[in-house]
């Protein structure tokens, strides 16, 4: 399969006052053609700063992005120049976020809104982009004669809808999606996942999800990344990350969250906290809440290791595990 | 007038109505449920079903439309400023934002200290027997103690929250709201906190109504679940009878609703139309039919809840006996 | 082990809120410079008062002193602001002018956030219908232009510095009532105001103590923002004759006897001018930084 993104040994720090943030520190990464890319991890593991330096909109100062590549295509995203990336946001890659009701501009309707995203990129005189807004509204749900209607007058999962239609309207090769759910109550949320998935099948955008919520990844991804204080401990397929777990922070996530399909009587939570991004330790970063942890966990930092196929983890344990195999 | 039989706490034909220019806001409407000591009722529902009003309501921080709220038998919405102050100690609440719900200029053990001063569980110039009793909360919370003197603004969600139920449980009260008090934490926190609740209704012998809008939170914590719609009860079980059985339509599509974290359970989603709206001046019939796949001319009629099994009750004319019509 | 993260993370993390509020106001340059003229102006207060206690005499020579042979004298060695038209020296009336100048201005401020505040307080907290009573009236106040309201306590009352700063403190009471008011709601929808009615808290404790100290900030912004508008409203009024009387030397009564020589004299109009915007950008300056420093939204 080919690589749609790539982003190599990226790393973003922020500089303030108090001292240096690492948010994201050497992360390697795939977005495959027409895969669904899950980034998990909790507040803090620095998710959404990456998913903000691949459309290189870091807030500069604090933050830098200090090193590493980004390369989309045959072109690094990092070495281009301002009329670049701008022509390559919205257009070849776009973003959605969280907060649906902040996305939108209160004062103007909808369906301007998109059309004015269209007639940036594309060649399209006024009606015709607004046709094409109106055409995009329909898409994600919302009856085209809602187009002049301001984004006050729908509800939060229909903003959302609207924020979708903007990211998809130059239909982008890839879409990041940061928490996109997270504001909606459940059944909102699965009918806006649902219409994600529809829509990536219909334009074949390869798309990027930034979440916590490792139902939404077993659900709607192929492969997932899961991230830990700015890097990634653990990555692989979907059935890798679920099915044959291998790192003990996502084991620990797995038995944290509370599960609708089994019967349990207590959640098992992981202790501890996740270390401050400003004094991360030397070895490896989840040792201090590890049950596994042996002494060389806090001393070195452990690479990443390919288990079998794609699946990659972070954790001397693995390492361990294939040298007996070997032996 | 107490009665020992009593459930511990009994909510007869609760209403809350707030005064909109459209008309009156439904907030809760027509709620009847109770809860025995040591249980736990998981109140369900979206945002907007009135399921903060509900909690906020039984606690008299906003005054109820009508109906009654009985706490071991005695009605406490007609309860004087004084008998309300020292009802506090027996009913508490934790917010779900651990943001908002501290002010940021107490420390730690000044919003601990707050309510047993308040109270006067302890003598205002007792520094002593305050700070010992403030150390007991934070080592009973699992809240270290060198975070005495700290502010809120310093310390993580998880451990607000701590400080949260610290300031709770300080009173020793018998029943407590937990209004989402793990909605605004991570995953690995949000059970953290989870447990800690269990192991204090244990220890403590407390009662919860655990409000949240997540049916897998509630589902292993609760000894009974109602789901709320629109301010009604839609339908009541035990949780196991909830998950296995749902009977309501708007039960089953919030059930199915929820992403499984596992990629080889593939979700078959009950289909709803649109979204929630509010529920300001409504009919008498069913509020949920605008969304419902399995609307009938009946559900334009007032509806009960009737009790289908043990312990069953579902809101709902076809009493769940859906099959579609087409 | 486990739990070591966030709070002992360096000892500079453990600061209290007003540490951090002055940290974060002393990387803020311009804001420091406006405090720094704050204190000059306020080193020249409390000299000028020293010189008048030690020397009584200095202020009837050398301030309102006149000497017509040196009238619209321009600036010398001997005197380095020039003599107005009256031939007093310009720059001791300038010294001894900033007391009135800015102390009415800061004493009305102060006067109108002592009675507008409670109002606008009670008002915002208690919501309904003493909300309405309250800011109505408050609405008719803020109806009438200020310059038009001072205009008529003054003449109602008669000229003199004490009418002129009630007659400005009048005028500011609804400004800061609203403000109270509007800082008050903001806070009042927390959830610790909940949480604190949850344990039995009484309205009183409440207000005092849950609301108050987290609505304090804005209202303080306001205020030092406010010192500037003052200090130009009272040199405003005196230029127009309705406050201090001459001799007695404050910026903008020095302002309406220049206006007659302005092209003879220019220095008799630049040297208070020059003063006058000093003034008021040292406390906009201050008041901006102070903003920078109070307010939640722009801490990390």
């Amino acid at each position: 399969m080919k690589n749609l993104l790539e982003i190599q040994d990226l790393t973003v720090r922020f500089h303030t006052e108090d001292g240096t943030v690492n948010a994201v520190n050497h992360v390697d990464l795939r977005l495959e053609d027409g895969m669904t890319l899950g980034v998990v991890g909790e507040t803090g593991a620095g998710k959404t700063t990456l998913a903000k330096s691949i459309m290189r909109i870091i807030p500069h100062p604090p933050g830098k992005i200090e090193g590493g590549k980004i390369i989309y295509g045959d072109r690094d995203l990092l070495e281009m120049d301002d009329t670049e990336i701008r022509s390559v946001r919205g257009k070849e890659i776009s973003m959605i976020f969280q907060d649906p009701m902040s996305a939108l501009n209160p004062v103007i309707p909808v369906g301007e809104q998109i059309a004015e995203v269209i007639s940036i990129h594309e060649n399209l005189d006024k009606k015709q982009a607004y046709e094409r807004a109106c055409a995009m509204l329909e898409m994600v749900g919302i009856p085209a004669f809602r187009a002049h209607e301001y984004p006050h007058q729908f509800s939060g999962g229909m903003k959302q809808r609207v924020v979708i239609a903007i990211a998809l309207a130059c239909s982008p090769r890839i879409l990041i999606a940061d928490e996109p759910t997270t504001a909606l109550d459940v059944t909102i949320q699965a009918q806006v996942l649902e219409m994600m998935r529809d829509l990536k099948e219909k334009f074949g955008t390869s798309i990027l999800m930034i979440t916590h919520d490792l139902g939404v990844v077993a659900q709607m991804c192929q492969k997932v990344a899961i991230m830990y204080a700015g890097e990634i401990v653990e990555s692989g397929t979907v059935y890798d990350i679920f099915d044959r777990t291998a790192h003990p922070y996502t084991e620990g996530l797995l038995g944290a969250i509370p599960k609708v399909h089994l019967q349990e009587r207590r959640l098992r939570p992981i202790d501890g906290l996740m270390p401050d991004p400003m004094e991360l330790p030397a070895g490896c970063a989840f040792c201090e809440r590890c049950k596994y942890a042996q002494e060389r966990c806090s001393a070195e930092h452990p690479p990443m290791v390919l288990l079998e196929g794609e699946h990659y983890v972070r954790c001397f344990r693995a390492e361990q595990g294939r040298e007996e195999d070997k032996a | 007038m107490s009665d020992a039989n009593a459930p511990l706490l009994e909510v007869r034909r609760l209403k809350k109505y707030f005064d909109t220019p459209a008309g009156p806001l439904q907030a809760v409407d027509d709620v009847s449920f109770s809860i025995g000591a040591g249980e736990t009722l998981g109140v369900v529902g979206e945002s907007g079903c009135g399921k903060t009003t509900l909690g906020r309501t039984i606690l008299r921080l906003q005054e109820p439309t009508d109906g009654q709220i009985l706490f071991h038998g005695d009605d406490i919405t007609k309860y004087s400023k004084r008998q309300l102050k020292a009802l506090r100690s027996k009913m508490q609440i934790i917010f779900q934002d651990p943001y908002s719900s501290l002010n940021p200029r107490q420390t730690v053990a000044q919003a601990i200290a707050a309510p047993l001063v308040l109270q006067g569980i302890v003598r205002k110039g007792d520094k002593e027997g305050l700070e010992k009793k403030v150390l007991e909360m934070m080592d009973r919370v699992g809240l270290a103690r060198r975070f005495v003197n700290t502010y809120p603004h310093e310390l993580d969600g998880g451990r607000r929250q701590r400080i949260g139920i610290a300031r709770a449980l300080a009173l020793d009260p018998e029943f407590i709201v937990c209004d989402e008090p793990v909605s605004a934490l991570d995953v690995s926190i949000q059970a953290q906190i989870l447990n800690l609740m269990q192991d204090l209704q244990e220890e403590l012998g407390l009662t919860y109504l655990f409000i949240t809008h997540d049916l897998s939170v509630v589902k292993h914590l609760s000894t009974r679940i109602v789901v709320m719609y629109l301010g009604q009860v839609v339908e009541s079980a035990d949780p196991e009878e909830l998950f296995r059985n749902p009977r309501h339509p708007y039960t089953q599509a919030l059930l199915s609703a929820i992403p499984v974290p596992s990629p080889d359970v593939k979700m078959e989603r009950v289909k709803l139309k649109g979204e929630i709206t509010s529920p300001v001046n409504m009919g008498q019939g069913c509020r949920f039919a605008g969304r419902c796949a399995y609307a009938c001319p009946e559900c334009s009629q007032a509806q009960t809840e009737e009790t289908i099994g043990e312990g069953h009750t579902v809101r709902c004319c076809r009493q769940g006996n859906l099959s579609q019509n087409e | 082990m486990a739990n070591k993260t966030k709070a002992p993370a360096g000892e500079a993390r453990q600061r209290t809120l007003f540490q951090q509020a002055v940290l974060q106001f002393r990387h803020n340059r311009l804001a420091v410079l406006g405090l720094v003229m704050i204190c000059l102006f306020l080193l020249v207060i409390l000299g000028t008062l020293i010189v008048d206690i030690v020397n009584p005499e200095f202020y009837t020579t050398h301030v309102i002193g006149q000497d017509l042979t040196m009238r619209l004298k321009a600036p010398s060695a001997e005197h380095i602001f020039g003599c107005d038209e009256y031939g007093q020296d310009l720059f001791f009336r300038i010294l001894w002018g900033t007391r009135l100048s800015l102390l009415i201005g800061i004493a009305a401020i102060m006067l109108s956030v002592l009675i507008g505040a409670p109002f606008g307080m009670i008002a915002g907290f208690k919501g309904g219908r003493v909300d309405n009573v309250i800011m109505r009236f408050m609405d008719v106040l803020l109806s009438v232009p200020y310059i038009l309201l001072a205009m008529a306590i003054v003449a109602s009352l008669g000229r003199s510095t004490f009418n002129l700063l009630l007659a400005l403190a009048v005028s500011g009471i609804a400004k800061y009532a609203r403000v109270s008011r509007a800082a008050v709601m903001m806070v009042k929808d927390n959830e610790y105001v909940e949480a604190a009615r949850a344990i039995g808290a009484s309205d009183f404790e409440i207000l005092f103590k849950y609301i108050l100290p987290n609505a304090l900030a804005p209202i303080l912004i306001q205020v030092s923002l406010g010192i500037g508008d003052s200090i130009l409203a009272v040199a405003g009024l005196s230029f127009l004759g309705l406050g201090v009387q001459p001799p007695t030397p404050e910026w903008g009564s020095i302002l309406t006897s220049a206006r007659t020589y302005m092209r003879q004299a220019w220095h008799v109009s630049v040297f208070p001018g020059v003063a006058l915007i000093l003034a008021v950008i040292a406390f906009n300056l201050f008041g901006d930084g102070l903003r920078d420093a109070l307010d939640p939204k722009l801490k990390r």
